[in-house]
Formats: C-alpha cells, structure tokens, sequence
C-alpha cells in the first residue's frame, strides 16, 4: 500500500513539475490560479495544491498624507488580499514603464473618469521610480506578510509613501483629482509560515 | 531521479510557494488642488527714492516653482499684463520707467498649474528722478 502512495506521489510530482514549466512559459504573471507541486520536506513524498494569486485594489482610506502636484510624489493606498489558507509575505513589486500613467477620476470611487486628465492625456502620474522598462523590480523597505485566507490582517491596507509621481507637465485638469494607478507588472511574494503584518501598515520602495 | 524533479520552477528553494498578483490590480493616490494665489503681495520704492525702482514682495506659496508678475499703470481695477514670469524667488524689483504702478502676483506649479492673480498691491509712483509711494 505504502509502495503504491508512492508511486502516485511520484506521478503527480512530474506532473507538477510539468504545469509549472508550461504555466511559467505562458506568462509568469497570468490572472489565472496555478496548480504546482510542492516539496514536502523530507519524506520526499509531495503534495498538490492550488496557489491563488493576491487581489490589489485601489482604495481611499487611510487617508493619503502625501498628495501630488506637478513635480512631486504622492501616496499610493491599496488594500491586498490573500485567497490563500496560508499567509503570503510581498518582499518587491515590478512596475510598468514610466510612461504608463494613471487615469484620474473625479471621486475617490474611482467611477467618473475628470475630462482633460485620463491616462493618454497624459496625466503624467505614474510609479515612482518606475524605469523606461516594463517590470523592472523595487524592493519594499520592510517586507508586507497578509494573513491567510479568513484570519487577521487580510486584507492588509497599505499606504504606500511616496510612490506615484506626477510630471511636472501633468494638466490643470489633474488637480484635486483621484488616480487610479496603472497595475503592477508582478509582486515577488512567497507563501508559507510568517507573522502577519498589522493593518493599517505604511510602506514604500524608495530606489 | 524523479524526485528532484518535484519541485516545480515556480516554487522557490526554501520549499514556500510562489504567489502572484492578479493582473488588474491597482493603487490609488489623489493629487491637491490648483495653488492660491500668493497671499500679502506689497510694493514699495526701493532705498534710495532716487534707484527709480519698485520691489514687490509676496508670500512664498505651497509646492510653486515659479510666479508671474502682473502690473497695471491706469488704476488698482485696470487691466493688468505679464511683466516677468518665471521668477523663482517671492520679491521682483520694477525698471525705472516712470508711471504709475499697482502689481498682482500669481503662482505656478509645474507648467500648467496657475493661481488665481493676487490682489492688488497700493500705487507707488516712478518719476522723472525718484519714487514714491502713492
């Protein structure tokens, strides 16, 4: 009996493996769920599972300290949440190219696109530190762990300072206006055992 | 053999998982409002009457990189125009051309965001050999 577990352990182990080479080649980043093996340690016998990816969302509360205007940086707030029944700790996050900019709207719900500052305009907000190239990577300052699935500090808001810019040819249209940035390329995040981090949190990449 | 080959390229050394983010995603930042107008703008001659120059000084505002100095030469209600843009500091002095002078001053942020014009300074006066205030 014993003999026979392990044997179908090992086949899901290459077909593990399998999925994971094929997913990592479709895009390593895709909206969709990913079904990899993992390693159980030392028995050598393996388990499956299914990995959900975060949500991030463009939330208005806390309240930004830092607001943007032509020539300066401004607070970035979003809240993320964590489908998975284990916590799962952000250490970077890719960015798109610095000419990927945000849409402003007129509210906070981020519903009524404001006329004369919409992301082809352009409204000349995008990430800070963001380069010419698409997905370059940013460390966080401190490391970002969302409780699991249903426990504490998940979703986890952050407020992440100073990190949208705004050109300093950005229209008078943008003023007193509220962006929705232009999604991230990728996170660098990790499941497994970590202390969640306490919601609200302040964080920020600042290179 | 096969066993080394559990650990699929989407998992990370230490056995954890890696986990991605879904493609929408997004953050939100909000930008302030359009600058005020420099507040307490004042002219006055400069020492000695005889320079024939006007210094107007204003109050620096929030984030502006740049003002915009207006004079009229009929009245504080005239109609003002652009004599210096593009100054860095919160003062300006005036040419020595004689006239009557009342100044507004308004503040730029970047290239595109203006103030509303200052109110108006009092008159100060440019003659032939000195300055005064009016």
């Amino acid at each position: 009996m014993k003999s026979r577990f392990v044997k179908i352990s090992t086949r899901i182990k290459v077909l593990s493996a399998v999925a994971g080479i094929v997913l990592a080649g479709a895009g390593a980043y895709a909206a969709t769920n990913w079904v990899v093996g993992v390693s159980a340690g030392s028995s050598g016998q393996s388990q499956s599972a299914t990995i959900s990816n975060l949500s991030i969302t463009a939330v208005s509360s806390p309240s930004p300290t830092n607001l943007l205007y032509p020539g300066g940086t401004g607070d970035v707030i979003v809240t993320i949440s964590n489908p998975n029944p284990y916590p799962v700790t952000i250490t970077a996050v890719q960015l798109p190219t610095n000419t990927t900019y945000a849409t402003g709207y007129t509210t906070s719900a981020l519903t009524t696109t404001q006329t004369g500052c919409l992301a082809a305009t352009p409204s000349a907000v995008a990430w800070n530190f963001a380069t010419g190239t698409s997905g370059s990577s940013h460390t966080l300052t401190t490391p970002l762990t969302v409780g699991a699935s249903g426990q504490a500090n998940n979703p986890l808001a952050v407020t992440l300072t100073n990190d949208a810019s705004m050109g300093s040819t950005s229209p008078s249209a943008c003023a007193n206006t509220f962006f929705s940035l232009p999604a991230l390329t990728g996170v660098t995040a990790t499941g497994g055992a970590a202390t969640s981090t306490t919601t609200p949190a302040t964080d920020a990449w600042t290179s | 053999m096969l066993g080394s080959l559990a650990i699929a390229p989407a998992v990370d050394a230490a056995s954890n998982w890696v986990v991605h983010v879904a493609s929408t995603n997004s953050g939100e930042a909000k930008a302030t409002v359009l600058p005020a107008a420099p507040a307490s703008p004042a002219a006055a001659c400069t020492s000695p009457a005889s320079n024939k120059t006007i210094k107007v000084t204003w109050t620096a505002v929030t984030h502006a990189t740049t003002y915009t100095v207006y004079q009229s030469t009929t009245s504080a209600t005239g109609t003002y125009t652009p004599v210096a843009t593009g100054v860095t500091t919160t003062s300006w002095t005036s040419g020595t051309t004689a006239g009557n002078y009342w100044f507004k001053v308004a503040a730029l942020i970047g290239t595109t965001w203006t103030s509303p014009e200052s109110a108006a300074t009092t008159e100060n006066t440019i003659s032939a050999s000195s300055c005064a205030a009016n």
